[in-house]
């Protein structure tokens, strides 16, 4: 008997298969490319694995092509003494033919082709299936990609893809190209230039990829949006947001602060929105709404959003909640310096009176030690564990520095913590005497002033041995203090890493860390700290722009509550026409009002709520992880502190009441919500095309990322009521079913 | 042999492993459920009442013995309590302080009563430690420490973890319990730990969950009984998309927390409303959760667990200022709170059966910052319940609350713990009915504090 073994490759009937989608037109499978990082740069005629099988031809097979001893061959053939038997390993989604030929020349099909199971298959032919005299056979094995729902994707595709094998349109209207062109959606613009996965080139991103990004990067995509970073690429955008005027929440609190019984519509408000006199802090929550749903400055909104989650000041404490002005301009401070240095924003921070009201740094005095009394050690410890470097040493990646015994290594002491208490000593309320707190007023908007005779002037040991010489005022020793947690190396990556998981994922590799963490040292230009050059190097990153969100199912984060309420409610223009900037005709927004009788306020059912963290750790731990898989993985989930539960089920009570009525904080709330406009989603219901309903509902709130049972789920949901007569029915249905669901959850 | 010597009697001969003891409480249980007239139901409870951001607990209990109240006001200065006068402290005359005398936060009258009555006690400085630690030691660096002292997340874990060598995140030692207590139930492991804080660690054990509800209940899905047509289709659409099995680790973990929601609120909600209590509470938060768990265990016989631990939570200590005003505006809710939570176990005849405990993440310094007081370490804690051996203060007191004195580690009054965490943990979890060699499964430090091995109790006010 005679054997040969060819490779496969060789594609009968070619007219009836597919080939393997090839976006970014190297010459292999995109989605086999996703399986094996590297590879798409390599050239298809290259045979990484020296195995004899080109790159193209192991994309073909969907072999490994780092393996060598992964390929596809017939591992094992002979002749049993009435029949041949041939053996080979197969992947699940291709079709195997077995070809026979007498002359190595004309190739004749045995048999039916077979479809691969992952595993070994045997095939046994009995003399009788070749025709008489043909006692010598050549073997081969080809390989074909079925396309069993003619989308244009073959099954083994699917598979990796994770859309329907048996469904063309699984994950996207079948008007609107199926699957097949969910899948080129996915790849165009899967590169920090906008271009396809794995290439280097440049490119229009996709409505798919440019809605992920502004997942990440504003409080949620909208259509006009997405047209714009089509349209000026991921950077132009980012460049172009970095130009958009500042929003601020100070004009609202002053403006209101102007205000008497009789200007508000709603007299019953004003116990709420006043006191005798001064403006509660929790009315911020008006001007925040505001400019969070219709700013222009989206990215800026979004990191002003993350930054005061870093530098946390409270209106749940006793002394702000009464203090608007000092809330609101705390909150614009950050705004201001979102797009300036890290430095600058530290001392900002630092030297603002709400953050000396909320870690009583304000009116903290030198030392009396004939009365025992030393300085408050709040904010110096908080600054160095919260705002700036950690509790220990960190390596550019990330990752902890151990000692010689592997210990974790701590970056201060308590003792180092007393030292720089005395630092923070000094603060007082401009225009103000010593100990004077006013409700209202500029003092509340100003950096704090200094008293230098409640300062401590002696010499102030920092943790590295560095002094602060004798009789510094509070201004410089608070700047060399300041300079000094700036220039420490653990500033970086704690910092980097912190907005990387409030932007982009949770579990960042610790490449991803130090190529941020990099930048963060030096921009290119020699000057540490720049944020702008922080936010484009965490937003531009591959690990953000490229495909790991599906090859790593690691990959993401919970959307914290506030984002999610942001997301649906940009997508339904919500209060897109009633949010002028300082005036009560607007629309309100209240997270915590208990009006009589009400149930439980809004940030009970969410656990969140802007400017109100329940303490300076804000509403989660960055090192938070879930019980159960998440912490068995020793992987990170931040925001699912705030998942349990009650959450759970309280927020979906609360997305089916905010749909029809508006996004109040209590159902027996007076005033104004800001409300729904379902006018595009009465047209799109009206338009007759479930598919391309749920499409655009999908596109906004899940990214095109929701799976084919959750779409059926929305479909049907759709379908529950009658197109022309409830059809601000139909649109909530869909979202309703959309919005709790994992695919809409989960930023990836 | 009174009827609680005899359960603990019980308890220690009757009970080689908590497998075995499980099976037959839950047999037991089941036999309650089906006779009139049943043996003494065998139900256990600790509350862990968490006092979040570090209670000054020196202000909570002073001393009021002359000599050592005139220190105690030197180093507390502006923070000092009185003795006399308008707000002055409330005396208390424990039993076994060799006539030393104390007083309590004037905020604190109905703690006063149930300690006279005998129902409650205090521990004193208290803390987490890895092993007995002396000043020289800790001045030295020849102890091993818990991982970040005077943080208040990493303390806050470790106080519910008991696991203090730096791993950030674990399980927590009333979830631990639950894993040996529950190991061979097959019925199911939920409702042992039921939380009126969200997602504290406390009750997480290795296999078992905590089950957090609201002051109100569990959460109901809006309209999830509603036979319209729409609304059936709606729910069953929900169940549907949090019952797939998703690829991406957080979408499977969303989901699964999501189903657990919807799956466990009827059966928790039929207990929660079953039974009535009619002790009125105060109308704060910490009574509400109080209220809660009152009401739960009411109605335990349709949770099937025959132990349970609870928590709440109230917060707001971290008083670097303005201690003196809002210290009270805490322990007075707490004070009304926990004195209707004993009324209504009293109304339930419970109080034998159910003992709350306090914790925080630390005490503060004695030393005033002018304003309030910093991150310290050991502080005082209380019990309460009818198996308490109360109007005792147990663990060491010091005599001298002095600046730079013998446990002051810091120059501010931040006091080295001279009781461990383990050890007052260890005497509520052998209450509970850990057998003393599963001890260690629960608290891995205990072995550097107590004999397990020595029949005597860790700190005696239980036992």
């Amino acid at each position: 008997m005679r054997t040969y073994i060819m490779i496969a490759g060789m594609l009968l009937n070619q007219e009836l298969w597919a080939n393997p989608s090839d976006w970014n037109g190297n010459g292999m499978a995109d989605s086999w490319e996703m399986l094996y990082p590297g590879v798409a740069a390599s050239a298809p005629t290259a045979d990484s694995d020296g195995d004899g099988r080109t790159n193209a031809d192991e994309s073909k097979a969907f072999t490994n092509p780092f393996d060598p001893a992964e390929r596809l061959e017939l591992s094992d053939m002979r002749w049993t003494g009435d029949r041949w038997r041939l053996q080979w390993k197969t992947e699940a989604g291709l079709n195997y033919q077995v070809l026979w030929s007498s002359d190595l020349q004309s190739w004749n099909t045995v048999g039916l082709p077979r479809p691969g199971t992952g595993g070994v298959v045997i095939a046994e032919i009995a003399p009788a299936a070749l025709p008489v005299g043909a006692d010598s056979p050549y073997w081969k094995v080809a390989v074909r990609l079925p396309d069993t729902d003619a989308d244009g994707l073959g099954d083994a595709e699917e598979k990796l893809i994770g859309s329907d094998p048996l469904s063309s349109s699984s994950m996207r209207a079948a008007s609107q190209g199926g699957d097949g062109a969910y899948w080129r959606d996915v790849m165009l613009g899967a590169n920090p230039l906008g271009g396809a996965a794995g290439t280097a080139s440049s490119g229009v991103p996709s409505e798919l990829n440019a809605s992920r990004f502004l997942a990440q990067a504003s409080m949620g995509p909208i259509p006009e949006e997405i047209a714009a970073v089509r349209d000026l690429g991921y950077a132009g955008w980012l460049n172009a947001q970095f130009n958009q005027p500042v929003e601020l929440l100070l004009p609202y609190i002053r403006f209101l602060e102007g205000r008497r019984a009789s200007d508000v519509p709603n007299a019953s408000q004003l116990p709420y929105l006043h006191g005798a006199d001064y403006v509660f802090a929790d009315n911020c929550t008006t001007p925040w709404m505001r400019n969070a749903l219709w700013s222009p400055g989206q990215l800026r909104q979004r990191l002003t959003w993350a930054l005061s989650q870093i530098f946390v000041v409270s209106t749940q404490d006793g002394n702000l909640f009464y203090r608007g002005e000092a809330v609101a301009d705390f909150y614009d401070t950050l705004s201001r310096g979102a797009f300036g240095n890290f430095k600058d924003l530290l001392n900002s921070v630092t030297k603002h009176p709400a953050m000396g009201v909320y870690l009583s740094s304000i009116f903290n005095r030198k030392p009396n030690p004939e009365i025992n009394q030393y300085p408050d050690e709040n904010y110096a410890r908080e600054i160095m564990q919260l705002f700036s470097i950690g509790l220990r040493k960190l390596n550019p990646d990330g990752s902890p520095v151990l000692d010689a015994n592997g210990e974790e290594i701590p970056t201060y002491t308590h003792a180092d913590i007393k030292e720089m208490a005395r630092v923070f000593t000094g603060f007082r309320i401009q225009g103000q005497p010593w100990g004077i707190l006013p409700v209202t007023g500029s003092g509340l908007s100003s950096p704090m002033a200094s008293d230098e005779t409640q300062h401590d002037t002696n010499p102030k040991r920092l943790p590295d041995g560095t002094i602060l010489p004798a009789g510094q005022g509070v201004s410089k020793d608070v700047d060399d203090a300041v300079t000094w947690l700036f220039n420490h190396p653990n500033t970086a990556p704690f910092i980097s890493e912190r907005l990387i998981r409030f932007l982009v994922t949770s579990n960042p590799s610790r490449a991803y860390v130090k190529r941020v963490s990099d930048v963060f040292a030096n921009n290119g230009q020699g000057i540490r700290g720049d944020m702008k050059a922080i936010v484009s190097a965490i937003l531009l990153d591959p690990e953000a722009r490229g495909l790991d969100y599906i090859t790593n199912p690691n990959f993401g984060r919970m959307k914290e509550p506030v984002i999610r309420m942001t997301t649906v409610a940009r997508m339904l223009k919500a209060g897109k026409t009633q949010s002028s900037s300082t005036d009560l005709s607007g629309f309100q927004f209240w997270w915590t009002a208990y009006l009589a009788g009400s149930s439980n306020p809004l940030h009970r059912d969410m656990e969140q709520h802007p400017l109100a963290s329940p303490t300076v750790f804000n509403f989660f731990n960055a090192r938070y992880q879930l019980p159960g898989e998440v912490a068995s993985a020793g992987l990170y989930s931040p925001e699912m502190q705030m998942l349990n539960p009650v959450t759970a089920t309280a927020s979906i009570n609360r997305w089916f009441s905010f749909l029809p009525a508006g996004y109040h904080s209590n159902p027996s709330q007076a005033g104004q919500p800001p409300r729904n406009d379902w006018a595009e989603m009465i047209a799109m219901s009206r338009a007759g095309n479930d598919e391309e309903f749920v499409d655009k509902i999908n596109l906004l709130l899940g990214n095109t990322r929701v799976g084919p049972s959750t779409r059926n789920q929305m479909k049907s949901a759709i379908q529950w009521a009658s197109a022309g007569s409830f059809d601000q029915h139909r649109a909530m249905n869909g979202i309703m079913i959309a919005l709790p669901a994992p695919e809409c959850v989960i930023q990836k | 042999m009174n009827r609680r010597t005899f359960l603990r009697a019980a308890n220690c001969s009757l009970i080689g492993t908590t497998s075995i003891f499980n099976t037959l409480m839950n047999l037991r249980l089941a036999g309650v459920a089906a006779a009139a007239t049943a043996p003494a139901e065998d139900y256990k409870a600790l509350v862990c009442l968490f006092f979040h951001g570090g209670n000054d607990s020196f202000n909570m209990l002073i001393p009021s013995t002359p000599g050592e109240y005139s220190i105690y006001q030197a180093t507390r200065s502006n923070l000092a309590l009185s003795l006399s006068g308008p707000g002055a402290a409330l005396p208390i005359a424990p039993l076994n302080t060799g006539g030393r005398t104390f007083a309590l936060h004037p905020s604190m009258p109905n703690l006063r009563s149930l300690f006279n009555s005998e129902n409650a006690a205090f521990v004193a400085n208290v803390g987490t430690l890895v092993q007995p630690t002396t000043k020289a030691q800790y001045v030295g660096g020849s102890a091993r420490l818990p991982k970040n002292l005077y943080s208040h997340d990493d303390q806050i874990v470790q106080w519910q973890t008991a696991i203090n060598q730096g791993q950030t995140n674990s399980s927590g030692w009333g979830g631990r319990m639950a894993d040996l207590m529950l190991s061979g139930d097959a019925t199911g492991k939920d409702f042992f730990g039921i939380n009126l804080s969200g997602s504290s660690i406390f009750q997480v054990g290795r296999s078992v969950g905590s089950y957090p509800i609201a002051a109100s209940g569990a959460p109901v899905l809006d309209n999830k009984n509603n036979t319209n047509p729409f609304f059936v289709r709606r729910n069953a659409a929900l169940k549907s998309v949090m019952e797939q099995n998703y690829a991406n680790l957080f979408d499977r973990v969303y989901a699964r927390e999501s189903k657990r929601s919807f799956d466990l609120e009827a059966q928790f909600n039929s207990a929660f409303t079953s039974a009535t209590v009619n002790t009125a509470f105060p109308a704060t938060d910490i009574a509400s959760q109080l209220r809660a768990v009152a009401r739960t265990i009411a109605g335990r016989s349709l949770l099937g667990r025959n132990r349970q631990t609870f928590f709440v939570l109230i917060g707001g200590f971290d008083l670097h200022a303005g201690l003196n005003a809002q210290h009270s505006a805490l322990l007075g809710p707490v004070d009304g709170a926990i004195k209707a939570f004993w009324d209504a176990m009293v109304e339930h005849s419970l109080q034998d059966k159910v003992t709350l405990f306090t914790a925080s993440d630390f005490a503060r310094t004695l030393r005033s910052n002018g304003q309030g007081s910093d991150h310290a370490w050991g502080g005082n804690h209380f019990v309460i319940g009818g198996g308490v051996k109360g109007r005792r203060i147990y663990g060491n007191y010091p005599t001298a609350l002095t600046l730079g004195g013998a446990l002051d580690v810091g120059n501010t009054g931040l006091l080295l713990p001279g009781t461990s965490c383990d050890q007052y943990f260890a005497e509520l979890a052998l209450w509970f009915g850990v057998s003393p060699t599963d001890l260690p499964t629960v608290l891995p430090n205990i072995g550097n504090f107590y004999s397990t091995t020595s029949g005597s109790a860790p700190i005696g006010f239980l036992l």
